[in-house]
């Protein structure tokens, strides 16, 4: 098909893999880039093809010269992002460029809220049937926890929160609410021991960002747990969890 | 086990800490970043007023998306410094009805020097892409630098070099391709 000529009607994986540089570069005209993209976005092997492309892109905007940054730019970057509201509800992963896609900052804390209600639930000795696993999918076998679980604020050196954790002492389960994680990105638990040492129970990276529910068997042999800590790559302490 | 804070993070664990909200975290990502993304704005807007404007809402649409970032796809700086093109192109199209004329094509890509040796890219990937982008042929670079880093489309690159609008696109395309085949090998061979 001559390049001049812009095909009409549904585009197939062929037709996409020969734009995919065209379209990483954002170099078609409007209508055939959305025509295209309305194949990419239902299409993961086509995606995968549009990410490669993009990548090789950034890796060639690295290339050119940097710019002086001017005195005071991260501090006025920091005072306008913080006061814009992070997007952690998002759990599909979206491409390198992923335009901005409005979600309720309320929607997204209310589903938090209820994840940990429906763990609470859980731990208050309703057999909830199934437990969430490691990647926050709804998994394995059934749970049927005590009246004895504590619950505490995941909460940051800023004092602001993180998420939440919840451990039934009964069944020796720890759940772990985190507001927002990195896909692809190696997340650790560490939990305080009723003889004060710092031992790692749990190890996830997820393959889409947003919010996660992890649990954690803990061993019978730590006692009490206290305090949980998340931990993030390069053994930083993201937030903390005391438990009482 | 320490705290954020304690020397210098990686860029994954700045990602994750601004995805939780931290503001620490936030400063310290866009300290690390904020020249490599105003050189991508400022070359593609060629306003310097403008390319600030751009890198800032790059930074904060970075913060909306931190929970989006995967980072099995690519390095937070590649991902950022898309998103800042992308955003650039926009506000270009928006503010250019017509091409303009690419006297500064000349600049648009200074040679790779000591400022990028604090770039996010591996020293070998830079190379890679730089040896690559200087072996295609003329024609070939001239489009995928205009495409690719001045933000010009198809339809533009056409006009500036005075080829067929499919000519300039395969021009581009088969110029990407190269540079992508030689990043392939350099992660084969790495």
């Amino acid at each position: 098909m001559a390049d001049d000529v812009v095909p009409v009607g549904a585009p197939d994986c062929d037709e996409v893999r020969d734009s995919v540089e065209l379209l990483a570069l954002d170099a078609l005209e409007p209508a055939e880039r959305a025509r295209l993209m309305a194949h990419v976005d239902g299409c993961s092997s086509c995606r995968a093809e549009l990410d490669g492309a993009e990548a090789s892109l950034g890796a060639l905007l690295a290339l050119g010269p940097e710019a002086e940054v001017p005195a005071g730019f991260a501090d006025r970057v920091v005072a306008a992002t913080v006061a814009t509201p992070a997007e952690p509800g998002v759990t599909a992963s979206v491409g390198l460029a992923a335009r901005a896609r409005p979600t309720s900052r309320r929607w997204f804390t209310l589903a938090v809220a209820g994840v940990v209600a429906a763990v609470l639930v859980t731990a208050l000795g309703v057999a909830m049937g199934r437990v969430f696993s490691s990647d926050g999918q709804v998994a394995g076998p059934p749970v049927t926890a005590s009246t004895d679980a504590r619950s505490a604020a995941l909460v940051r050196a800023d004092g602001a929160s993180a998420g939440s954790v919840v451990v039934d002492d009964v069944t020796g389960t720890l759940f772990m609410v985190v507001d927002a994680v990195v896909a692809g990105v190696p997340y650790d638990c560490v939990v305080r021991s009723a003889s004060g040492e710092l031992v790692r129970v749990g190890s996830w990276t997820t393959t889409s960002g947003g919010s996660a529910t992890w649990t954690v068997a803990l061993d019978p042999a730590l006692g009490s747990v206290d305090q949980v800590l998340l931990v993030g790559p390069g053994d930083t302490t993201l937030a903390t969890a005391q438990l009482t | 086990m320490r705290l954020l804070g304690d020397d210098e993070p990686s860029d994954a664990a700045l990602l994750v800490a601004v995805a939780l909200g931290d503001a620490a975290a936030c400063h310290r990502f866009v300290d690390r970043h904020a020249s490599a993304v105003l050189g991508v704005a400022t070359r593609v807007c060629r306003d310097r007023s403008l390319a600030e404007d751009i890198a800032q809402r790059a930074f904060e649409q970075a913060w909306r998306h931190a929970a989006s970032f995967d980072a099995d796809r690519a390095s937070a700086r590649t991902w950022l410094l898309v998103i800042t093109r992308r955003l650039a192109i926009d506000e270009l199209r928006r503010r250019r009805p017509t091409p303009m004329a690419p006297d500064a094509m000349g600049t648009l890509l200074a040679p790779a020097g000591a400022d990028t040796e604090r770039a996010g890219l591996a020293a070998a990937e830079r190379s890679t892409v730089a040896a690559a982008l200087g072996e295609l042929p003329e024609a070939q670079r001239r489009a995928v630098v205009l495409a690719a880093l001045g933000g010009y489309s198809a339809s533009e690159v056409a006009e500036i070099e005075g080829v067929p609008l499919g000519t300039a696109k395969t021009r581009i395309r088969l110029g990407m391709r190269r540079l992508r085949a030689a990043l392939a090998g350099e992660v084969d061979r790495g």
